[in-house]
């Protein structure tokens, strides 16, 4: 039972305490993007938390094998690598098959896939030594913390877009890179980190 | 402007400059805003990213035109990896600090959305020659960015200027975190509409972000769309 507090734990860490996105950057031109189409918002987020979870399994599983865990970190991140190629390949052929997806269907996949935020997870759980609840936990509360970083994205762009008290140059995207700085510097309080020495 | 005609100095000048990638298109924005914190990172990610900029954009004119794209699109990320992995395995051998000081962004570099949108967007619709150009084009519009913020949160937040202390300057750590880096790069992206609009206003248009692969993809995905269609009644301030 331990392993799903473990997971719990690290799924409530990694969407609240230290949301990915925002504390670390990772998947945030993604998440940008999603904010300007919040239609697709849930399901390129469903298959972030696909890719990443899936991902982190993996790696943290073959973590524990002594050849692989005595690597140095350069081979690490190449395993890793290795391992995301893999699952999206089987994916991409899976859906292929099974779902006969349009080309967008696939390029969102893909999108998905080779993102920033997917291939960090591993990589952190490896350097936090994570166990294998946490390991999972973290692959599934950075697609949440994914969805929820463009919700707040979407809806703080939505208030201060047509909003003439801003001046013309930081009209549009100024204005949001400025918000999301907002928006991240709130979650690096939460950790307790200080803006000044 | 056309393009098929376009010399390397009209796409470094509205690729690189009027378009930006970071400012202007918003793609590539997690090693800018999290790992550029000193000029040598930038410029060691500059470096890397340069290379397999070119390099994908390159192969991708050159022999991925036929490929289907969601196979395509993971090419791109082994292209990448054959530049970053030999400079990991080198960095981890030879340079340790920097290895360190780069952290998990010089592995997440083979995962830089630009490449993809580059050779998407650009390289498999073109000519091997104005692939290349294009490469060199945003390779400059990106790095000059990146190069800027090391430079400015170097001096600001570590107080030093490659490596050497700066007296009375520095102390604002927060501008080392990624808000900090969001911060410049609203700042910087606000400057550079503030001359576009002064020196370029025929080209203003043209810096308007879009965030899509192909633009007959998805007409709706533009901030422009977004704030005449879906912000509209929400708009409080």
């Amino acid at each position: 039972m331990q392993w799903f507090f473990d997971m719990l734990a690290a799924a409530f860490y990694a969407v609240i305490v230290q949301n990915l996105v925002f504390s670390g950057g990772y998947g945030l031109t993604e998440a940008v993007r999603m904010a300007s189409k919040p239609k697709k918002l849930f399901s390129t987020a469903g298959m972030i938390i696909y890719f990443s979870t899936v991902t982190a399994v993996i790696c943290r599983i073959l973590d524990f094998l002594p050849i692989i865990e005595k690597q140095n970190q350069s081979v690490h991140f190449l395993i890793f690598f290795a391992v995301l190629i893999i699952i999206y390949f089987i994916t991409g052929i899976l859906s292929l098959i099974i779902l006969k997806p349009n080309k967008r269907f696939m390029t969102k996949l893909a999108m998905c896939a080779m993102n920033t935020l997917v291939m960090a997870i591993p990589l952190i759980n490896r350097r936090s030594v994570s166990t294998f609840g946490e390991s999972i936990g973290t692959g599934f509360g950075s697609g949440i913390a994914f969805i929820v970083a463009s919700i707040l994205i979407s809806v703080g762009f939505s208030k201060i877009a047509h909003s003439k008290k801003i001046p013309e140059p930081f009209r549009g995207t100024p204005a949001m890179f400025i918000y999301v700085a907002v928006l991240s510097m709130a979650v690096t309080g939460i950790t307790g980190s200080g803006v000044f020495a | 402007m056309n393009r098929q005609k376009a010399s390397l100095k009209d796409m470094i000048y509205l690729d690189g400059f009027i378009k930006n990638p970071v400012l202007v298109q918003v793609v590539g924005i997690c090693p800018v805003a999290a790992a550029a914190t000193s000029v040598i990172n930038a410029l060691a990610l500059s470096l890397i990213f340069s290379i397999s900029l070119i390099l994908c954009e390159t192969v991708a004119s050159l022999i991925l035109k036929k490929v289907p794209r969601w196979v395509r699109m993971a090419i791109y990320s082994v292209i990448n990896l054959l530049v970053v992995f030999p400079t990991m395995f080198l960095l981890e051998k030879f340079s340790l600090s920097l290895f360190s000081s780069l952290g998990i962004y010089l592995p997440l570099m083979a995962f830089n959305s630009l490449n993809c949108v580059r050779c998407e967007k650009f390289a498999v619709k073109n000519s091997v020659k104005l692939s290349f150009f294009d490469s060199i084009a945003c390779s400059v519009g990106y790095c000059s960015v990146l190069i800027a913020i090391g430079l400015i949160r170097e001096i600001f937040g570590n107080g030093t200027f490659l490596g050497a202390d700066i007296p009375f300057i520095g102390g604002m750590n927060g501008l080392l975190m990624p808000f900090g880096g969001l911060f410049i790069i609203g700042i910087l992206a606000a400057f550079h509409k503030s001359r576009v609009i002064k020196n370029h206003p025929d080209k203003l248009k043209e810096t308007e972000t879009k965030f899509v692969l192909d633009e007959s993809d998805d007409k709706e995905a533009t901030f422009t769309y977004a704030l005449k269609h879906r912000f509209k009644k929400n708009s409080t301030l």
